[in-house]
């Protein structure tokens, strides 16, 4: 590919198109009732000159594959020329959509480790789809220390089945979403049963409302989720992974071992019930097709599974160690967290529950069990929020654990939907260590550890340790960059 | 004071951390001042509202009440805390920020990890001479607060001359 100067497939006009007349179709249906004939007349002049424009900017847009990068490069009123080292890559995925399905071509998302940049691809590339191909095939070898894979059949490292995607998009979501989804729908039912029985019927609409949000809580999540991950497959060659997804778009995505952050085993309340664990990456890049979420590197599977296929995947994130529980005296500022949170939840439910009965006191068109649940909808809340929080008291300190070993450390948090981290001290971008009063009378202290993950920068939050103990995380990050041993280097080895 | 924040005569800490200006107290109340006249006009103008609508609603009074207590306590108390309780330490290898009024937290930035220093200043701070330095890691960002400008300056200086030494090393490595 080298020295080659290319320019993306003319379907990147249709698309831009097909997203902005989408966008101006929606505001056409506010403004339709007005100015009908008009609208459609700005629309289409619009649509015109956006056609000319599109087509300029195709016209005018270069890629040119360097020996060390790539440059995408674009002459128009607004010049462009961004420089990507293949060394930066650190992911790339080929999207399928419905317009690149009609007219055969593939889009290429190219993205680097960067936390302002981590759900936006830093180039956005379509081709024909063998030439997609070739371009992913060669963009991966430049960036890693492999040669390139022919175009073989490779087996999935995990046997998903379409069975597992099912139980996956049903138990991988998060608990508390699922509760309130269901907690909507009881409130959805007193609703329409209330409404029904009203002598004028048709006004009553809040229990549709309450009946969305279960749709949205709930049922959406869960078609997302195996719409997105069916024809599931993911295999490692060499130092790199390769990830393949998708139902009716396909994502085909490749990352260098090196470009991973860290990994996560996760395990919803449902799902532990069940033995079942899922795992996922943190690699820049890989949550721009997955709307904000970490990407799925093994769906919901036995733990034995899980395991199995970090030991395939990612041997580089697997090390023997024991967790260190929290001490005993851990118990006292989590009680103190604990109380002062049941504190605030009572006095908030109370305030807005007497506000609320203000409110609706003079609402004749309340009546029944919808009012009395009206009126006490705050209190419901504060009730369960307040016991929820003794729940996350006591599960807090059983749960949370922390081990550090030579090159990696994890931290396992999560009462209801557990969460096991495991981290590289060379990819920690910032250590934090707080300490409050109760805890700083015990010597206890909470550790965030800053990374850079697939949505950005974030945080992971560890328990109640002993000081001493979390601040050996930056006495080796920083002891690892003195002698050398940091991503840098490593990744120039 | 907890001996981690005590300076010596040097108006250095045991572990060599400086303390802030004692000016920045005054920045943060007069911020906090602003803080409070313009929800003052919100909540007075809610409350209008809400009379001409028919209602008076008073469990909004406790919270009107919790919200001046708050701003009162901010303007009199966290400032002196807040100065008591922040240092910070740029070393050469890393930044160490100590800093909180209820939990106190230790930041860590190493300086390898900084891809961009900014120094920043608003109005208010304009007007008393500080500024902070924001560090961008990859994982989010750190900063010193309330520091003089020429300080501030220094500190920017530094870790710039300091990340654009540690890229040159790499290129070379």
């Amino acid at each position: 590919m080298t020295g080659e100067r290319l320019r993306n497939h003319p379907t990147v006009i249709l698309d831009n198109l097909v997203q902005t007349a989408f966008v101006i179709f929606i505001v056409l249906i506010f403004t339709l009732r007005i100015w009908a004939s008009e609208a459609f007349l700005i629309v289409g002049g619009v649509l015109c000159l956006l056609t000319i424009m599109f087509y300029w900017r195709w016209r005018k847009t270069f890629i040119h594959f360097n020996e060390n990068e790539l440059v995408v490069e674009r002459n128009t009123l607004f010049s462009m020329k961004k420089t990507i080292p293949y060394t930066k890559i650190a992911s790339i995925n080929i999207n399928r959509s419905i317009t690149n399905r009609i007219f055969r071509t593939s889009t290429l998302k190219v993205n680097v480790n960067s936390s302002s940049n981590a759900i936006v691809p830093e180039a956005v590339l379509v081709f024909k789809m063998e030439l997609a191909e070739k371009v992913k095939q060669d963009l991966s070898r430049t960036g890693s220390k492999d040669e390139p894979q022919a175009e073989i059949y490779h087996a999935s490292a995990v046997d998903v089945s379409s069975k597992d995607i099912i139980i996956h998009g049903l138990f991988s979501q998060s608990t508390l979403q699922t509760l309130s989804g269901f907690f909507f729908l009881g409130v959805s039912v007193i609703q329409l049963r209330d409404e029904m029985m009203r002598p004028n019927a048709s006004e009553g609409f809040q229990g549709l409302i309450s009946l969305g949000m279960f749709v949205l809580l709930t049922i959406v999540p869960t078609i997302t989720s195996i719409v997105h991950n069916a024809n599931f497959k993911v295999y490692r060659e060499k130092d790199i992974v390769y990830l393949e997804h998708g139902l009716i778009s396909k994502f085909k995505t490749s990352f260098p071992v090196a470009k991973v952050n860290a990994v996560h085993v996760r395990s919803t309340f449902v799902s532990r019930l069940l033995g079942m664990s899922y795992l996922e990456a943190e690699v820049i890049g890989l949550g721009v097709d997955t709307k904000n979420k970490r990407p799925v590197l093994c769906p919901l599977k036995k733990n034995e599974v899980i395991t199995a296929a970090l030991r395939e995947l990612l041997p580089e994130f697997v090390y023997e160690h024991d967790g260190i529980r929290q001490p005993l005296e851990a118990r006292k500022p989590i009680a103190a967290k604990a109380a002062a949170g049941i504190f605030s939840i009572v006095a908030a439910s109370i305030i807005l529950t007497l506000l609320l009965r203000s409110v609706i006191s003079g609402d004749t068109t309340l009546i029944g069990m919808a009012r009395t649940l009206a009126e006490n909808i705050f209190l419901i809340i504060g009730t369960l929020m307040t016991l929820g929080m003794i729940v996350w008291a006591f599960g807090y300190y059983k749960v949370a654990e922390m081990s550090l070993g030579e090159d990696l450390f994890t931290f396992v948090s999560g009462v209801v939907d557990r969460k096991e981290t495991t981290m590289l001290y060379d990819k920690v971008q910032m250590v934090t260590v707080s300490k409050g009063p109760v805890a700083k009378r015990y010597e206890l202290a909470v550790g965030k550890v800053s990374l850079l993950t697939a949505t950005g920068g974030a945080n992971v939050s560890s328990g109640y340790f002993p000081e001493a103990q979390l601040n050996k995380v930056h006495k080796i990050v920083m002891a690892r960059l003195a002698d050398g041993r940091y991503e840098g280097k490593l990744d120039k080895a | 004071m907890a001996s981690e924040f005590k300076v010596n005569e040097d108006g250095l800490t045991r572990e060599g951390y400086k303390p802030l200006h004692p000016k920045m107290k005054k920045v943060m109340r007069v911020t906090t001042l602003i803080y409070l006249i313009v929800s003052v006009i919100i909540l007075a103008l809610v409350q209008i509202f809400s009379v001409n609508l028919g209602g008076f609603y008073w469990p909004s009074l406790i919270i009107i009440l919790f919200i001046i207590v708050y701003y009162i306590v901010s303007i009199l108390i966290i400032p002196i805390i807040y100065y008591a309780r922040y240092r910070y330490n740029v070393g050469n290898d890393r930044i160490d920020v100590l800093r909180g009024v209820f939990i106190i937290r230790h930041i860590i930035v190493p300086i390898e990890r900084i891809h961009q220093v900014e120094v920043t200043r608003g109005p208010i701070k304009n007007i008393f001479g500080l500024a902070n330095v924001s560090m961008t890691t990859a994982g989010g960002i750190a900063s010193i607060e309330y520091l003089e400008l020429s300080e501030a300056e220094k500190i920017a200086d530094m870790l710039n001359d300091r990340v654009v030494s540690i890229l040159k090393e790499r290129e070379t490595n």
